[in-house]
């Protein structure tokens, strides 16, 4: 097959540090407003509140959160908003030293899918923990999946209605 | 069998590299006329073409298929692009199928194509915007979290080991040796290079990943009637298969790719294969981590629930082994320019069948492989079986 | 009626702002870099496709046609005179802000070229029309720097 091989150009780092090629640059730069829709609208407006709820399905019997106005399994509306708490299970995690564009970071993230309790059986929802340790190891030593786990709010006062109303979930 | 009966008649591709002189459209031309070349067709005798490619960031240029078609033949031709994130590839050769299987068409010109290098400060910020924009990416998620998150709810459902995971990897780098496309092959590679390597989002580590490329590559599919005069050695496609999972994947449960496993079985149920184990003689599973290549043969019911890592501690998928497993060198030995991965992935498999692969030549005459590719959100399992 | 007016409380409306940041940083490709290096040096080339009589500009590696490769032989300089295939003149930014002086566009199709060519066009005050013969302005050798605009605009023939 090595014929039906194209022997395309490979260039290194230098190519471009040292001006050997041609290149164009272009900011891809878009503002956007996300409406957050009816359900995680007032799933935001909760939170603000210190609240977690979730939505039920009453075919499905399903307590779903992020929560949405319909059911994708069941395909109907769903039907009532069920108060949920702030404490939950660690269904996996992960100790992130690594941001988006791959800078190292001095203290690891430590994102995790945590199953709020009051929805159903593992429905998780995304967030960070805290209060587990400044390294890998320390953090590996602390946080295991079923790990119990309770919301750390901020202040009302500077609460804005998103996600990160919540600080990060630390153990119970 | 639904429709009529569809080969692949001709396949090429570019070498895979961190970052291309050649511009997208170069690249796919580079492909796609390779591809034709391989089969002595022209483009006058293709009737339609499949282009793939994943997120337009990565290139950086919206619409970003009517950009690359002009090299991909598609002048003046029905064009579709398909596009189900890392399960393009695979998925773009299904659609070159059903184009064919229906009758409408008898020849498709199937191209992929990827140039993740235009995108900065890295490919992976282009990631950033998969994540739900209220619920998830105020939390500033980047995509090594959501693999990390399942590959550790996978080890921890079964009790895996780094060092067994990590065996996938030195697998593949090493198949990559004999692929004249590779980009990150390593015929020394070991266990103890890939647990050593920097930890990137535990457990994760940088030679668990596959890298980041630049590159095309493209297949010819062709109706019974045109394949046979083309070519004394069609590859036929048996089997296609593709299916999608919710898209709130917190609430899935990770340790198991269900919509994979709902892909094969549509794959296998067409195919008419009851015991996939003894029928499938190589897989090409998508393996953009080496715990994916695992996670996917379980979903392909090839292994059981968490004892897939058994089939590479016990060189079962060695490429002289009872089941070869990705005998290419994968996307983390070949590279992963992402459509063109999962593409990659199903040209393999027609060398291989064709007994032309060179020195990855699975001995003792192949006569079925079956390629997977996966992506969206951790969502898409694309899954088709080809013949001889 | 604007769908902001049909909100009645439009500040219990939630949205969450944001904003993709990412930079494109192109290569040129094979082609493009000789066809750059052309500009650089205050020539225009198109590849001309022998099988499919047409040429491309700019210069491109293959033949969308016939996906024939377009190599050394098929090299041709064209321009840097043509004729201009349509024109518009442009009052609005991309941002949405008008204009202090509009800009021209033509599109050119290049002597000895068959692919049309856009660029900025500067008329001073002779009237534009489909069919006006144009030339590309160059910018002095020491300020181009392998780039579209090393042409400067093109303008009308005298």
């Amino acid at each position: 097959m090595e014929p039906w091989v194209y022997p395309s150009i490979a260039l290194k780092q230098e190519d471009f540090e040292e001006g050997r090629i041609r290149t164009t640059r272009t900011p891809l730069r878009g503002e956007y407003a996300w409406d957050a829709g009816v359900a995680v609208g007032r799933f935001l407006a909760e939170l603000k509140a210190g609240r977690l709820v979730g939505r039920r399905c009453r075919v499905c019997r399903r307590v779903m959160v992020p929560p949405r106005m319909f059911c994708e399994q069941c395909f109907r509306p769903t039907d009532t908003w069920v108060l949920l708490q702030d404490t939950g299970t660690v269904l996996t995690f992960s100790v992130c030293t690594v941001a988006w564009d791959m800078r190292r970071l001095e203290v690891p993230e430590v994102p995790a899918v945590i199953a709020i309790d009051g929805a159903s059986p593992g429905m998780g929802i995304l967030h960070k923990l805290g209060e587990v340790g400044q390294t890998n190891d320390e953090i590996l030593d602390r946080v295991h999946i079923g790990l119990r786990v309770q919301a750390v709010w901020k202040p009302p006062h500077q609460r804005e209605g998103a996600i990160t109303d919540i600080l990060y979930f630390r153990p119970v | 069998m639904a429709g009529r009966r569809v080969a692949i008649v001709g396949a090429g591709m570019t070498k895979f590299v961190r970052r291309a002189l050649e511009t997208g459209p170069e690249l796919a031309w580079e492909a796609a006329s390779k591809a034709l070349e391989s089969c002595e067709m022209t483009l006058d005798q293709i009737d339609a073409v499949v282009l793939g490619s994943a997120p337009d960031a990565f290139d950086g240029v919206h619409m970003k298929v009517e950009y690359l078609s002009p090299g991909a033949g598609a002048w003046g031709k029905p064009t579709i692009r398909g596009f189900v994130g890392g399960g393009t590839g695979v998925f773009a050769a299904i659609q070159g199928w059903y184009h064919i299987a229906s009758g409408m068409f008898d020849t498709v010109l199937v191209v992929c194509e990827e140039k993740m290098s235009s995108c900065h400060p890295h490919p992976q910020a282009a990631f950033n915007y998969i994540f739900d924009p209220t619920t998830e990416r105020p939390l500033g998620p980047n995509l090594l979290w959501i693999f990390a998150l399942e590959m550790n709810a996978y080890m921890t459902k079964y009790g895996l080991t780094k060092r067994d995971i990590a065996l996938v990897a030195v697998k593949n780098k090493r198949n990559a040796a004999g692929h004249p496309a590779a980009q990150l092959a390593d015929p020394d590679i070991t266990v103890e290079d890939v647990l050593n390597s920097e930890v990137l989002a535990w457990p994760v580590q940088r030679l668990d990943v596959s890298p980041t490329s630049d590159g095309a590559a493209a297949i010819v599919m062709a109706a019974e009637h045109v394949a046979r005069r083309v070519t004394n050695k069609p590859v036929w496609v048996e089997g296609v298969g593709w299916s999608l999972d919710t898209q709130y994947w917190t609430n899935r449960d990770l340790s198991y790719p269900t919509y994979v496993e709902e892909a094969a079985r549509k794959a296998y149920a067409m195919a008419g294969i009851r015991e996939p184990r003894k029928e499938i003689h190589i897989v090409e599973p998508y393996d953009p981590f080496d715990y994916k290549e695992l996670h996917h043969l379980e979903g392909l019911l090839l292994a059981d629930r968490g004892k897939a890592a058994e089939l590479v501690v016990l060189g079962t998928a060695n490429r002289d082994g009872d089941m070869p497993v990705t005998p290419s060198g994968g996307l983390l030995g070949v590279g992963n320019p992402i459509s063109a991965a999962g593409l990659m992935k199903v040209a393999e498999l027609f060398w291989q069948l064709r007994g032309e692969a060179g020195s990855r030549q699975v001995p003792g005459q192949p006569k079925r492989g079956l390629a997977q590719a996966w992506g969206d959100l951790m969502q898409v399992g694309t899954v088709i079986i080809v013949g001889i | 009626m604007p769908l902001k007016e049909r909100i009645p409380h439009l500040h219990e409306v939630r949205s969450w702002r944001g904003s993709i940041q990412l930079e494109g940083v192109y290569t040129v490709g094979v082609a493009g870099e000789r066809w750059l290096q052309g500009l650089q040096e205050g020539r225009i080339y198109g590849t001309r496709c022998l099988r499919c009589r047409y040429t491309y500009v700019p210069a491109r590696l293959f033949c969308e046609r016939c996906l024939g490769h377009l190599g050394e032989d098929a090299w041709i300089e064209v321009g840097p005179q043509g004729t201009l295939m349509a024109w518009t003149q442009v009052h609005v930014a991309p941002d949405g802000q008008r204009l202090s002086h509009p800009r021209c566009i033509g599109l050119v199709r290049l002597d000895r070229a068959d692919a049309l060519m856009v660029h900025e066009l500067q008329a001073e005050d002779r009237p534009l029309q489909v069919g006006l013969r144009v030339e590309a302005v160059f910018r002095s050798p020491a300020e181009r720097v392998g780039s579209l605009r090393d042409v400067a605009y093109f303008r009308p023939l005298p």
